[in-house]
């Protein structure tokens, strides 16, 4: 028996040290706190308590810190979900001036702004190497997708919400890929990495792909290009000639190493080299 | 004699095909050239010389073995005294002693995740050198058997390209066919008996300067065919050994 069990571990222990598998995550609390919170303050009564539930969802996002007028800013800017409803003025805002804004509609304006069909559907570990070495304290993030409806009157929209949180705090909100909030860049790396670690290369390479057009010395997005047109040409839907995907993914490396990301080179020469 | 000529145009050609084949790189196709002594300054020697070659080729063209080969025998109940050569000795029998040199070519997968694999065929020439004291004999008297060895492998290999370190197991299967023999029993490979071989491996390499592993052989027959019909009496020998290659990583520019 201890011939089985002895091997059997070994071979798991080995698997999951080059997997760095782990499963995934429950729901952070963040994301219960902020979408009840934005529940219930649009079903809120009183001034004061609303008031609160608009401080507490700002504080569910990372670096939310108060300054000396006990404002919490958290620099992080989220998608304009109330363009349909009115508020037009800009594409993205702070979290702070979302909160606000929300508060605005849900609470203090004569028409409420309504909230429901809050549905926390999934949560998983983002993995993506480069992604786990950027982020801060070198905690993995966690994404959590949701929808939710607001509506206002006569209209009614649902949205697809993706969140990163990070030692259960959001650093990013996203409304899909194909939103008004496409150009944020960490919001489409983390979606990207999240297609990249599903499998979804196609998905996957679309976004790195755009992520060069908005930046394009983003080294991290050269990177994966290239593994991805080397190794799953076919798949992210270049063309069928191995050879000519083979090159791509050697130039998008190239790429990379000039701009310095973060094991290029290594990758590279396997590109090159029979690795073992 | 024209066996072992056959042997030696067979072995050549599968290192030329192998050899015109780097140029091409191609990803699925798994080509190695092993060698090995249990003599220390041929492993040094033939480091040396693997090193360039893999630097000259850019890449895993040859492994460079050091193996030690045990040997265990009894004849009817009474146990043989074997005695190996000088594993420091410069003698050309010393330097030669336990040498081996093969050529194995196959398919491997080439995924980007965590999990490769590979099938290989291979042939290998081996030389084993010893000194026994059989219990009919009154002195210790030198063996000298020569094998060829075709066989198939597999590989499996634990490590995703964005792994600095990949780790490589082997196991195979061998045909043992005696070419030759020299020693107490006479000078005919007939006195030897054919049989299977199994050769386990473990080996680390990756983005590194070299490669490192351990390998074991076991022979499953008695190497005597006399000892097969006498009681109580067998034959057999192991292998053990590391194998140590110098990687081509520092052969080229990176970025050319």
């Amino acid at each position: 028996m201890t011939n089985i069990i002895i091997p059997t571990v070994a071979i798991v222990l080995l698997a999951s040290y080059f997997t760095g598998y782990a499963a995934n995550p429950s729901t952070p609390s963040v994301v219960n706190d902020f979408y009840s919170s934005m529940e219930a303050l649009s079903n809120e009564q009183s001034a004061s308590r609303a008031y609160d539930l608009q401080l507490k969802m700002q504080h569910c996002f990372l670096y939310g810190k108060e300054d000396e007028r006990h404002t919490v800013n958290s620099g992080i800017e989220i998608p304009n979900d109330f363009i349909s409803f009115g508020y037009k003025n800009v594409k993205r805002m702070s979290s702070t001036l979302y909160t606000q804004i929300f508060k605005n509609m849900a609470y203090t304006s004569g028409e409420r702004l309504r909230v429901s069909n809050i549905n926390i559907k999934s949560s998983a570990l983002v993995q993506e190497v480069d992604l786990k070495n950027y982020a801060r304290e070198n905690k993995p993030y966690v994404q959590t997708f949701v929808t939710r409806t607001f509506t206002l009157g006569s209209t009614s929209i649902t949205f697809n919400d993706t969140i990163l949180t990070q030692n259960n705090l959001i650093c990013a909100i996203s409304n899909g890929i194909g939103g008004g909030d496409g150009e944020d860049l960490e919001c489409l790396r983390a979606l990207a990495a999240r297609f990249y670690t599903w499998g979804a290369y196609r998905r996957a390479f679309q976004i790195y792909e755009k992520i060069i057009r908005i930046d394009p010395k983003n080294a991290n997005a050269y990177y994966r290009m290239g593994i991805l047109a080397f190794w799953h040409g076919k798949r992210c839907g270049l063309p069928t000639k191995k050879k000519v995907n083979k090159d791509m993914g050697k130039d998008y490396m190239r790429k990379a190493i000039e701009l310095g990301a973060a094991r290029s080179q290594q990758v590279y020469y396997y590109m090159i080299h029979s690795p073992i | 004699m024209n066996t072992k000529r056959n042997i030696f145009i067979i072995v050549l050609s599968m290192v030329t095909f192998c050899h015109t084949n780097i140029a091409e790189a191609q990803r699925n196709f798994y080509y190695r050239i092993d060698v090995g002594s249990s003599n220390i300054y041929s492993f040094a020697v033939s480091n040396l010389i693997t090193g360039y070659a893999n630097y000259f080729a850019h890449n895993f063209l040859f492994d460079n073995s050091y193996t030690y080969t045990f040997y265990s025998g009894r004849y009817m109940g009474d146990k043989t005294k074997i005695k190996p050569l000088d594993l420091m000795g410069i003698s050309a029998e010393d330097l030669f002693n336990d040498c081996f040199s093969g050529v194995k070519l196959g398919y491997q997968s080439d995924n980007m995740g965590i999990f490769n694999w590979g099938i290989y065929g291979s042939a290998h020439y081996k030389i084993n050198q010893f000194k026994a004291w059989f219990p009919f004999e009154s002195d210790y008297r030198k063996e000298c058997l020569q094998y060829f060895k075709p066989g198939v492998g597999i590989l499996m290999t634990f490590g995703s390209i964005e792994n600095k370190i990949k780790v490589q197991i082997e196991a195979a299967a061998r045909y043992d066919i005696p070419i030759s023999y020299n020693g107490v029993f006479g000078k005919n490979e007939d006195i030897l008996n054919k049989g299977i071989s199994s050769h386990f491996s473990i080996k680390v390499a990756g983005y590194t300067d070299y490669s490192i592993g351990i390998f074991a052989d076991l022979n499953h027959y008695n190497l005597y065919k006399d000892f097969d019909d006498i009681g109580n009496s067998k034959f057999k020998m192991y292998n053990i050994g590391i194998t140590f290659t110098i990687s081509a990583k520092r052969g080229e520019e990176m970025y050319d």
